[in-house]
C-alpha cells in the first residue's frame, strides 16, 4: 500500500517534471489573469484550426456550442 | 405538433460560462494535438503582438471618440517602434474604415476607394496638423475628403507613373468641422444658427452687417493656439484659407463659389500673421450665413442639414517676384473659391501685394 503510493508520488512528480511547452504556459498564465484575452486568442485559434484544414474543430464547436442548454 | 417543428425562429439555447470556457480549452487540446509546438507558439506569439495595438482598434471604433482622444492613440501608436506597430489585416482595415468615417466622410462609395490607398500612419499625418474643440467630434469637410482622396491616390500612383515623382501637396492644416459652432457660442450667436429660415431678402439685406458682426467676434482661445502653431510650421510663406464644409464637394450639391476662401499674404509680426489669419478664419465661418450658400441649399432642399464648416489652410505654392507672389499655377474663376484643388487658382492671388 505504502509502496503504490509511493510509486503514484512519485509518477505524478514525473509527469510534473516534464516542461509545458512555451505557449500552454502563457495561456495558463493569461486564464489567471485575462481570461478575455485567452478567449480571444482561442477564437483565433479556432479560426485558424478551421483555415488549415483541421476537421476536428468543426466537430468540437457542434459538440459544445450547439448540444443546448445547460444553464 | 412536433417541439422543435418551430426551432428555426426561436432563440438559440443559452450555454453556461463555464461551458465557453471549456470549449475554448477544447480548442487549445484539439491545436496541441494538431500543430506542431513552434506552429502554436508562434501563433500565440503573433496574436499577443496585436494586443499591444488594441488601444487603437478600441479608440479608433468609439463613434464620435473626441479630436483630442483620438490624435493621443494615434500618436501613441507611431511613437511605438515600427517592429511592435502591428495590426492584424482586419483590424487595420476597421481602423482605416473607422477613421475615414470619423473624420472625411460616411458616404460608401468614398470609404471603398480611400480604405485602399491608406495607411494608419496617413492619418497620424493629417491629425498632426488638425486642431479644433478638444473634446469635440467635428469632422474635415468635403474639400479636405477630397483632397485627401486625391493625394493618396496619387501617392500610390507614384510608383507606377514616372510624370508623378515630382508632385507635391501644398502643406496643410485643418479646423475641424465643430469650430464654426464652437466659434458662435464662445460669441453668443446661437440664434444665427436659424438665420437660414429667414426670408432670403431679408438675409440678404442684413448680411453685410453680419459678417461686421463675425469680424468684431473671437475665436476661441484653443483654435487661436492651433492657428499659432500652424503659422509657426508655415513660417511667412503665403497662404490660403478655405471653406471645407461638410456638404461641400458631396454628391449634387458641389457648392462651387458659395463659400469663401481667402488668400492671406502672412507678412508682418507673428501677431499681425495670427491676426489676419484668425479674420479669414472668421470670415469664412461667416459665409455660412450668407444669402447664397442658403439660398443654393434652400433649392437643393439642404436647409434642415446640420451644416457645419471645417477650415483648409494651405501653403500657396508660387514664386515671389519684389513686392509681389505669383502662383505656380493661377486659375480663374470670379468667387475667390477654387474648387479644383489647387490653392494657387485664386484669381486675386496674382497681383497681391506682399
Amino acid at each position: 500500500m505504502i509502496l503504490a503510493d509511493t510509486a503514484s508520488t512519485l509518477g505524478s512528480e514525473a509527469e510534473a517534471r516534464v516542461p509545458k511547452p512555451e505557449w500552454c504556459v502563457i495561456v495558463d498564465l493569461l486564464w489567471e489573469t485575462n481570461p478575455l484575452l485567452v478567449k480571444r486568442i482561442g477564437r483565433k485559434m479556432m479560426n485558424y484550426l478551421f483555415k488549415r484544414g483541421v476537421k476536428r474543430i468543426g466537430e468540437v464547436m457542434a459538440d459544445v456550442l450547439t448540444k443546448g442548454p445547460t444553464a | 405538433m412536433k417541439d422543435d417543428q418551430y426551432a428555426d425562429n426561436r432563440p438559440t439555447a443559452r450555454i453556461d460560462y463555464e461551458a465557453l470556457e471549456e470549449f475554448i480549452d477544447e480548442v487549445f487540446k484539439v491545436a496541441e494535438e494538431e500543430l506542431s509546438t513552434d506552429e502554436i507558439t508562434s501563433m500565440v506569439s503573433t496574436w499577443l503582438r496585436y494586443e499591444n495595438t488594441r488601444f487603437l482598434t478600441s479608440a479608433a471604433e468609439k463613434r464620435d471618440i473626441p479630436l483630442a482622444q483620438i490624435s493621443e492613440a494615434l500618436q501613441r501608436f507611431m511613437m511605438l517602434p515600427e517592429s511592435q506597430r502591428n495590426l492584424s489585416p482586419e483590424e487595420a482595415t476597421g481602423i482605416r474604415v473607422a477613421l475615414v468615417r470619423r473624420f472625411f466622410a460616411e458616404d460608401l462609395d468614398y470609404i471603398n476607394v480611400v480604405k485602399k490607398h491608406v495607411t494608419v500612419s496617413d492619418f497620424a499625418a493629417v491629425l498632426g496638423h488638425a486642431f479644433g474643440p478638444s473634446s469635440g467630434n467635428g469632422k474635415l469637410g468635403g474639400k479636405a475628403s477630397g483632397l485627401f482622396r486625391a493625394e493618396r491616390i496619387l501617392a500610390d500612383a507614384k510608383a507606377d507613373h514616372v510624370v508623378l515623382r515630382n508632385l507635391r501637396i501644398p502643406r496643410s492644416w485643418y479646423i475641424t468641422s465643430d469650430g464654426i459652432l464652437d466659434f458662435v457660442h464662445h460669441n453668443a450667436l446661437e440664434e444665427l444658427l436659424s438665420i437660414k429660415y429667414t426670408d432670403p431678402s431679408e438675409l440678404r439685406q442684413e448680411h453685410a452687417y453680419l459678417r461686421q458682426i463675425f469680424k468684431n467676434s473671437f475665436l476661441p482661445n484653443e483654435v487661436m493656439n492651433g492657428l499659432s502653431m500652424a503659422l509657426d510650421d508655415f513660417g511667412d510663406s503665403p497662404l490660403i484659407v478655405r471653406s471645407s464644409s461638410l456638404l461641400e464637394d458631396s454628391i449634387g450639391s458641389a457648392f462651387a463659389g458659395k463659400y469663401k476662401s481667402f488668400f492671406v499674404a502672412n507678412q508682418g509680426t507673428k501677431k499681425e500673421r495670427l491676426e489676419a489669419l484668425a479674420e479669414a478664419v472668421v470670415e469664412v465661418y461667416a459665409s455660412v450665413f450668407a444669402p447664397d450658400p442658403i439660398e443654393y441649399r434652400r433649392e437643393r432642399g439642404l436647409l434642415d442639414f446640420h451644416e457645419e464648416m471645417a477650415i483648409l489652410i494651405q501653403e500657396v505654392v508660387g514664386s515671389r517676384v519684389g513686392d509681389y507672389y505669383f502662383p505656380a499655377c493661377p486659375g480663374s474663376h470670379s468667387a475667390g473659391t477654387s474648387s479644383d484643388g489647387h490653392p494657387g487658382s485664386a484669381a486675386t492671388m496674382g497681383s497681391s501685394a506682399l
